[in-house]
């Protein structure tokens, strides 16, 4: 059944039918002036309290003109109901799709059309401060599941006309609603043009999280091209340098494109602390990257093929440790570096409860017993543990840095320094190949751009110079045009 | 292949990389023997030739700016023309082939005999056609990165070891006479491939390429002169009998946090190879690319070159005999003039006695 029937019963029925065996179907019948009228809504997703007040008690109570159906719902619709979102709908499957978003639709007999009335009444989580991205100094509120919840958050941060809120939908089952959202003229209509086009080839039948959306709006890699954030202001500031933001129901983190690299470096608090600590605290971050990805495959590659390097003193007390031990370096290094791995799955996935237990069991136990007992050096130990520290200081990175970790250590164990300077030169062409949506991933470091880079890159400047002009990211260095 | 446009910088830094990583591997065995200080005189001299050789590339670039040099001949010679592009591709192979067994030779006589050098060449080629493949912005990005690090890592080694500098090791200049120094100039031309990078690549350049020229050719002669400098002031006549005099500078460097810095050096220097095989690869991309009709990418051209890079380095550093030939100074000077200077003015010849007005139709064939 494709349009809404005049009759009141077929509509009953194919409705009845579609949600058969659903016992959250509710259908209300009522009679106005004589002529029948029914109101449809799933339980558990509107208010009951506001179909009562804002549809049924007046709906009851006026005096409805006589005339035929189309007659009384136009009558109804002018002088009798006053919800502020409701509107005529004569496709079925648009009311079926509104009835399962939170809707109230009506139905009168004789009229070819519905009215559905928003009256969503679902449970909702209030916004609470994100635990993914804490900051010291930013706001509290982080988004939520709805995702109209959401854009009112980034509405009531940016009071502009320019700020669009475009509607898509992906999943073939599941209609999940998205909003695209942009500020028109600091955004690139060939980027926006690009996410609707990609948003619409998305063949997912059901997206229960925004990441299941990444996979289609970039071409893949080491490093992503979608950038994903739980916090309104970080989306808003992004909004402004040209970034579209994709907000999708049922999931409080909002997906941003372009997405360039230092961005994964970038904080809320770099903002909004003084210049000088902004850029320290920046090549901090770059520090414990480069440590967290290096250090493990370095420390295997001084150990064994280039000893020469270290001080003689580092070097035996090194030596010293090792000697201690029953596995050679690299299998000692690559254990624990397993080791640590499972622990944090293991403190990431065990109940709440448990946690303090494996991370005391993890921590002492093994970590303590096994130097004392002789199974690993401690120097090996020491190395994993600061890997797996710095990295937590560049979170966004902490997927491929695990992959690039053990990448250098078996680089370093084949082809000491020079195997990591090798893996560094392939990844800095993978680096240096990326894109996303047509800017380069490394822009504007390289490309590169002193302007740019010493604005926001490799210094913070101050909001000055932040304000004096636009940093568009379309106008990074080395950005083109998609498609050519 | 000429949809993807580099920066005349980003082009000249990745060319200045891949000389100084060649530079670096300049030694007494395979580069001639003598005084540091003429070798200087030798590297100006052969830069200002290089103005000279480099003019057919120029002209032809003019006349024919959305053309490479294989295109260009396949256009204006027909069949015979395809020639040009594969002996372009060869001459490729064979200037990556001779660095990269360079290299091997480095590792297996300085570092250590029983290294796996072939793995490690393996591995740079490796990184070289992944940087091919992933196109030309790609490496050119990259090659400015390592061009930072090139000069941090070399500013580091000079700086300490400028400590160690002696006026009393320097020689007086042309003692000899002038024949060293000749040499050199012959020497160095020989071991440049910027030519002919720039025949085939430089459609894919955008900016002041003039410019770019003249200040890789002063920035190099300023990076070598500096290195033979600090080579001759530093270890006197004992360069004269290490295989590989830089590297034996980089390895006298002591700092309080480190014990040694060559270590650090050889992979930088690994780096600035792997970008000149890089260029090379992509660059048989191309000459590759120029055989066919339509002139899209050849990735297959890549894979040709580094696959027959790698034979050329394993045979250049395991046959004794095939070093003989594959490294002599006056075949990679013959070529290396083949395709810096006579091939490019056969074409430019070829091209204007032809008589076509270039840019227009050039305009016509792009957009096709």
């Amino acid at each position: 059944m494709e349009k809404v029937s005049a009759s009141l019963e077929e509509n009953k029925k194919y409705l009845q039918g579609e949600f058969q065996n659903s016992m959250d179907f509710m259908m209300r019948e009522l009679e106005l002036s004589g002529t029948g009228a029914a109101l449809f809504a799933l339980d558990g997703l509107v208010s009951k309290q506001t179909i009562t007040l804002s549809i049924l008690n007046p709906l009851m109570g006026a005096p409805i003109l006589a005339g035929d159906g189309e007659a009384k719902m136009k009558f109804v619709e002018k002088s009798v109901l006053g919800s502020v979102e409701q509107k005529r709908e004569d496709r079925m499957e648009q009311i079926l799709l509104l009835l399962m978003s939170g809707f109230a639709v009506l139905f009168i007999d004789g009229c070819p059309e519905g009215m559905v009335f928003g009256v969503q009444g679902f449970e909702s989580r209030g916004p609470e401060e994100p635990q993914n991205e804490v900051m010291q100094r930013g706001a509290k509120d982080g988004f939520t599941e709805s995702y109209q919840n959401n854009m009112a958050m980034i509405r009531r941060r940016m009071k502009t006309t320019a700020l669009k809120f475009e509607k898509a939908q992906v999943g073939g089952q599941s209609h999940t609603p998205l909003a695209i959202c942009y500020l028109e003229g600091i955004a690139s209509p060939q980027v926006v043009e690009k996410v609707k086009e990609r948003l619409e080839n998305c063949t997912l039948q059901t997206a229960l999280g925004a990441g299941y959306l990444v996979g289609f709006l970039e071409r893949g890699g080491l490093f992503t091209g979608v950038g994903m954030s739980e916090r309104p202001d970080v989306v808003c500031g992004k909004i402004e340098e040209g970034r579209v933001a994709i907000l999708m129901e049922g999931t409080p983190s909002v997906l941003l494109v372009p997405f360039l690299f230092v961005e994964n470096f970038q904080t809320l608090d770099d903002y909004l602390t003084r210049p000088f600590y902004g850029t320290f605290i920046r090549w901090l971050k770059f520090l414990a990257f480069f440590l967290s990805a290096f250090l493990p495959g370095l420390y295997i590659a001084i150990t064994t093929h280039h000893p020469e390097l270290l001080p003689e003193s580092l070097l035996l007390k090194i030596a010293q440790a090792e000697a201690q031990t029953p596995f050679p370096v690299m299998a000692e290094t690559l254990l624990l570096y397993f080791l640590y791995e499972v622990l944090r799955e293991a403190g990431l996935r065990a109940p709440r409860s448990l946690s303090a237990t494996v991370s005391i069991v993890g921590g002492l136990v093994v970590g303590d017993t096994a130097v004392s007992a002789g199974l690993v050096s401690a120097p090996s130990l020491l190395v994993v543990a600061l890997t797996a520290i710095a990295g937590y200081a560049v979170p966004r990175l902490y997927e491929p840095l695990a992959l690039l970790r053990l990448m250098f250590l078996l680089a370093g164990d084949f082809m000491g320094v020079w195997g990591v300077m090798l893996g560094l030169l392939l990844l800095l062409l993978h680096l240096c190949g990326s894109e996303s949506f047509g800017v380069p991933l490394l822009s504007p470091a390289a490309p590169y751009s002193g302007d740019l880079a010493f604005r926001d890159v490799f210094a913070r400047a101050g909001w000055e110079k932040l304000s004096r002009r636009d940093a568009k990211v379309q106008d990074m260095p080395g950005s083109r045009e998609i498609g050519e | 292949m000429a949809g993807r446009k580099i920066s005349a910088r980003q082009f000249f830094i990745s060319m200045f990389v891949s000389r100084v990583a060649a530079a670096i591997a300049l030694n007494g065995r395979y580069a001639g023997e003598g005084n540091p200080l003429e070798t200087i005189v030798s590297y100006v001299l052969s830069m200002g030739l290089g103005f000279l050789i480099a003019l057919p590339i120029w002209g032809l670039h003019h006349r024919r700016p959305q053309w490479d040099l294989g295109r260009a001949a396949v256009e204006d010679m027909g069949f015979i023309g395809k020639l040009v592009p594969l002996l372009y591709f060869l001459y490729f192979v064979l200037m990556n082939g001779t660095s990269l067994a360079l290299f091997q030779l480095f590792l297996m006589d300085t570092v250590n005999p029983a290294f796996p050098a072939a793995l490690v060449a393996a591995a740079l080629t490796g990184a070289a056609l992944y940087g091919a493949l992933r196109g030309i912005e790609a490496v050119a990005r990259c090659a400015t990165c390592v061009f930072v690090l090139l000069l941090l890592g070399c500013g580091l080694v000079f700086g300490i070891v400028a400590w160690r500098f002696s006026p009393e090791n320097l020689e007086p200049l042309f003692y000899d006479g002038f024949s060293r120094t000749y040499e050199g100039v012959f020497l160095f031309i020989a071991r440049t491939s910027v030519f002919a990078d720039m025949a085939i690549l430089l459609p894919m350049v955008k900016g002041r390429k003039g410019l770019g020229f003249a200040l890789w050719a002063g920035g190099t002669a300023l990076f070598v002169g500096a290195a033979l400098l600090l080579v001759a002031g530093c270890l006197g006549r004992y360069a004269g009998t290490q295989g590989f005099p830089v590297y034996v500078l980089s390895s006298i460097t002591q700092v309080r946090s480190m014990q040694r810095l060559d270590a650090v050096f050889t992979g930088v220097w690994m780096m600035g190879l792997a970008v000149k095989l890089a260029f090379g690869l992509y660059a048989c991309r191309v000459c590759l690319s120029s055989l066919k009709r339509d002139p899209g990418p050849c990735r297959g051209g890549a894979w040709a070159g580094a696959l027959l890079t790698e034979g050329t380095a394993l045979c250049a550093a395991f046959l004794p005999w095939a070093r003989e030939y594959l490294m002599d100074t006056r075949l990679l000077f013959l070529c290396t003039a083949a395709a810096g200077f006579v091939l490019p003015l056969l074409v430019l010849l070829i091209d204007l006695l032809r008589g076509k007005k270039p840019r227009g139709e050039e305009e016509n064939h792009a957009k096709t």
